[in-house]
């Protein structure tokens, strides 16, 4: 559905984004994480369109996304920063999203009011709180019925119960009309919850694009408590982050688990070694600690 | 999106509508206020003051091609053009509206053609709406000429489409709301700027030169796009020989259709532009990078001469001095600190000073010192130029007054010119020693293809070898001829008709001639004089010049006359104010009155307005002292005085006792 090829884009001779590659299969729910500064906001406003990239390219569906109005009508936006008209109310944005989306389901609109009832629909947007404006923006793009939905921060200064009900309307037309969702967030559990697919970005470039099953699978915190030194682990196995309180080492590895707790119970006796699941937040830190990203042991 | 016009978008339309209204409220109340409502105003008024008798069609066609005037909608498009364009690109200005309306599904060229549409709509509804009124108003008081004023609207929707293509240009050149009127006044004002960029350094640097002459000053004005449609554009009034306003031809239109065509390629530019743009550029200064080293030298040049200059006077008034070498450093330091400046205004960042900004600015320095250059170049050239004979169509050289000679006369005045160049160097070095003894001397020509060449002299009073020329100037301002030409006209021997005057002095009290300590008592009194009275009084005028004794009074020159001796200046309480009309005149422009064939016959340094119907009636500012007896008998023999006692002459009557002593 959407393929990011090589692009490259230089802000004053700042490289914000290197050669950026990612792929998005249609109906998918990806993550897009990375630290401060990574170029996710920046690789965002190419998918929508907003930024003309410097090289490579951005495609929807096989078609460029700049000033191409028929790939941007397929796409609904949420930015961390929202914008509404001066003065503007609910109802005067519904009928300007109406004027410029071909799909945009009135009827949806108000059969969505239920989910969103603090929202007065004739109080000017800008006095609304910042959470009821995300609710407004969260409102009217799933009204767009877009087959793309792009959403960067999507749930700051959304209260937990809106966050679960959004995320749900957003499941439902995920499952309904195979829409794509692409989510910036640096709520790592958030993420974990929703997303399928992950793609870590770092300095510019996305040095990880796997299903989230992948992820977890392939990376694995490993505990063994033992005497002396720790066991062995087979060849091909790469340790991320090791520590040890004591007895008890902890291992952050990549690579198949059961086969590694197989060969280090066969590597020495009285050994207790046991599996643990990561998260996506750990797998996060890890795999950045592995390009030069500093990561605390407090962490841990 | 749902619209098939590919460069217009409905909803974007009707949100700028919706949202902006006030600014197209407030805009069509003004439009409102000066045409229909005033056109109204007067008709209603009118009425008032002619009764029932009626309004006379002609003057009700005059009163309505009044309020079709140009001037007040040259400026209020002006303004609603700016405002308008400050809220239709507003959304360019800001990262998160340009965000959002880029990512939405229009494309660039559906938002700039919405905004011009907008735009348009914005500026040409209101003055639509005011020409339908004043349509009406036409109707139902019977006005002629509702072909004015649908030829008015015509014309100010034109001015608007060219007030917003200027707008339109500049609002795409930055990222900033703030710095859209500062261009927008740059762009109206950079012919000025760089015409007194010139004109200072040329002035400064060329000796005498006091102008450019017209030609450029016309350039600079026909650059400013408001001030060439406020000069410019306006109705011709026509009268018939009875007097009666008969109908209005529109004055300006070239201009107007060049500017338009200049509006085409603005907006074309604009939206090249547009496309170029980068939408992360919101809120800077500057937008298009290939402007950005021209803006640096702008600043950068603008900052070193005007700053220089500032300096230069400074050092002078303080007696340091300020020779071309010191200029040249001074304007070399203040440019680089202005380049550098300007480089900060462009990236918001004080960290400027970087080798490659150093780089751009070493360039910079080297172009800055060719233009001033050039421009010294020019003022050498100005400064030694004087038209050939043949060129020339009228030479005047100014004193004590202004003596002004056509035909083989004017090789008198190319004389005295050559013999003041011959000495500029030694002139020159007296002045900027700090001499005070000196005279200033005015020179100009009109040359035959309308153009003005001036120069002005310090003539200082030490320099034996310049008095040849002073004392040719004198015997000129001597002539009699020259005198009576500068108290009423050109060919004042014509004069015909009087209308009458004034006798203005301070009367003697009864008290006495003065009081206890010496001062006068007197009354200031202005007396009318009737037509017989002022005809009578301009041929004693003219006896008394013959006499010479009037010059004295009236020519303010510290020097001698032609046969060395001193002409001091007297000073006169004591004058006369004579209205009369020339046969001749016809035209009146402003301060200048002109015959059929548009010579010159009378000039006022004040606005004359005395002028109706094509009447232009002059006036004859004499003073005189009680030495002219012609003018003093005749007022006496009118009997509005009755012997030289009754006055107080000021300072002329002491001059009188020491000359008498």
């Amino acid at each position: 559905m959407i393929q990011v090829n090589n692009v490259v884009k230089e802000f004053d001779g700042f490289r914000a984004l290197d050669g950026v590659n990612m792929h998005v299969n249609k109906g998918a729910i990806y993550g897009l994480v990375g630290p401060n500064g990574a170029g996710k906001s920046t690789i965002i406003r190419h998918l929508t369109g907003v930024y003309r990239q410097d090289a490579g390219e951005v495609l929807v569906e096989g078609k460029e996304v700049f000033e191409n109005r028929l790939v941007k009508a397929k796409i609904a936006y949420i930015p961390d920063e929202l914008f509404y008209f001066l003065q503007a109310d609910t109802m005067e944005m519904m009928r300007y999203y109406e004027g410029l989306y071909p799909t945009f389901d009135r009827e949806m609109f108000f059969m969505l009011k239920e989910y969103f009832p603090t929202i007065d629909l004739k109080r000017n947007i800008r006095r609304l709180s910042k959470g009821m404006q995300k609710q407004v923006a969260f409102w009217l793009a799933i009204c767009c019925k877009p087959e793309v939905l792009i959403l960067d921060e999507p749930v700051d200064g959304l209260d937990p119960v809106m966050r679960r009900q959004i995320w749900s309307i957003l499941m439902a037309q995920v499952a309904e009309r195979e829409m794509t969702v692409v989510v910036s967030s640096h709520n790592l559990r958030e993420l974990e919850d929703v997303c399928d697919h992950v793609g870590i970005m770092n300095k510019g470039k996305v040095i990880i694009e796997r299903s989230l099953s992948d992820l977890q699978g392939n990376v694995s915190k490993i505990q063994v408590a033992c005497e002396g030194e720790v066991p062995k682990l087979p060849e091909g196995f790469k340790v991320l982050h090791a520590s040890n309180i004591g007895r008890v080492h902890t291992l952050i590895v990549r690579g198949n688990p059961e086969e590694a707790v197989e060969h280090m119970k066969k590597d020495a006796q009285k050994t207790i070694v046991d599996v643990l699941p990561l998260s996506l937040e750990e797998i996060f830190i890890y795999e950045m600690g592995g390009v030069d990203y500093e990561v605390k042991d407090f962490l841990l | 999106m749902k619209s098939k016009i590919s460069f217009f978008n409905k909803t974007i339309f009707w949100k700028n509508v919706t949202l902006y209204w006030p600014i197209w409220g407030i805009y069509t109340l003004l439009c409102f206020i000066y045409q229909p409502i005033m056109l109204w105003i007067t008709n209603n008024m009118d009425y008032f003051y002619v009764g029932s008798e009626g309004y006379p069609d002609a003057r009700q066609f005059r009163d309505l091609v009044d309020h079709l005037a140009f001037e007040p909608y040259v400026i209020l498009i002006a303004f609603a053009a700016l405002f308008s364009g400050m809220a239709l690109y507003s959304y360019l200005y800001n990262n998160k509206s340009a965000n959002m309306i880029h990512s939405m599904p229009v494309d660039r060229t559906q938002l700039y053609g919405t905004a011009l549409i907008s735009g348009w709509a914005f500026l040409i509804v209101p003055l639509f709406a005011t020409a339908v009124f004043s349509t009406v108003l036409c109707l139902i008081y019977t006005i002629p000429g509702i072909g004015y004023v649908w030829a008015w609207f015509l014309v100010v929707a034109v001015l608007s489409l060219i007030a917003f293509s200027i707008v339109s240009i500049c609002a795409l050149f930055t990222g900033h709301i703030v710095v859209l009127p500062m261009y927008v006044v740059a762009v109206n004002l950079m012919s000025w700027v760089v015409y007194y960029l010139v004109y200072i350094v040329v002035t400064t640097f060329g000796y005498g030169v006091s102008s450019l002459g017209d030609g450029a000053s016309s350039i600079a004005a026909m650059l400013c796009p408001v001030q060439c449609f406020y000069d410019n554009l306006q109705w011709g009034y026509q009268y018939a020989k009875t007097g009666e306003f008969i109908g209005a031809s529109l004055e300006g239109l070239g201009l107007l259709i060049l500017y338009a065509i200049i509006a085409v390629v603005f907006y074309i530019a604009a939206y090249v532009i547009y496309r170029k743009r980068k939408i992360e550029q919101a809120g800077d200064f500057l937008t298009v990078n290939w402007v950005k080293p021209i803006f640096r030298a702008i600043v950068g040049c603008i900052g070193a001469i005007f700053g220089a200059m500032l300096i230069r006077e400074v050092l002078l008034e303080v007696r340091i001095g300020c020779g071309v070498p010191l200029f040249v450093i001074i304007m070399l330091v203040i440019g680089v600190i202005c380049y550098f400046a300007a480089d900060m205004f462009i990236n918001k960042s004080f960290h400027v000073f970087k080798k490659k900004n150093w780089m751009g600015c070493g360039i910079f320095t080297v172009a800055l010192l060719v233009f001033f250059a050039c421009m010294y170049g020019a003022a050498e050239n100005y400064e030694k130029y004087v038209p050939k004979e043949t060129e020339i169509e009228m030479a005047t050289v100014h004193l004590g007054y202004e003596v002004t000679v056509e035909g083989e006369a004017v090789a008198e005045i190319l004389e005295i010119h050559g013999e003041i160049l011959k000495e500029l160097d030694m002139i020159e070095r007296i002045i900027e020693s700090g001499d005070r003894y000196h005279e200033s001397v005015r020179i100009s020509y009109q040359l035959t293809n309308g153009e003005y060449v001036t120069r002005r002299y310090q003539l200082p009073e030490a320099l034996a070898t310049i008095q040849p020329a002073v004392a040719k100037i004198v015997a000129l301002e001597d002539n009699e001829e020259n005198f009576l030409k500068h108290i009423f006209c050109e060919e004042y021997e014509d004069i015909k008709f009087f209308n009458g005057g004034y006798f203005e002095a301070p009367f003697v009290d009864e008290e006495g001639r003065t009081d206890e300590n010496g001062y006068p008592n007197t009354v200031y009194d202005s007396i009318k004089l009737d037509a017989v009275q002022a005809k009578a009084l301009y041929e004693a005028v003219i006896a008394d010049v013959k006499a010479g004794t009037l010059m004295k009074y009236n020519v303010y020159r510290d020097w001698m006359n032609a046969e060395g001796q001193d002409m001091y200046y007297k000073s006169s309480d004591v004058c006369l104010s004579l209205d009369y009309h020339h046969p001749q005149a016809v035209e009146d422009m402003g301060t200048i009155i002109t015959d059929k064939e548009g010579a010159t016959i009378y000039y006022s340094e004040t606005e004359y307005d005395s002028y109706y119907n094509g009447d232009s009636y002059m006036n004859a500012f004499v003073s005189f002292g009680p030495d002219c007896e012609n003018i003093v008998n005749k007022l006496i023999e009118f009997k509005i005085f009755e012997s030289v006692e009754d006055i107080w002459w000021g300072e002329a009557e002491e001059m009188m006792k020491i000359e008498e002593y």
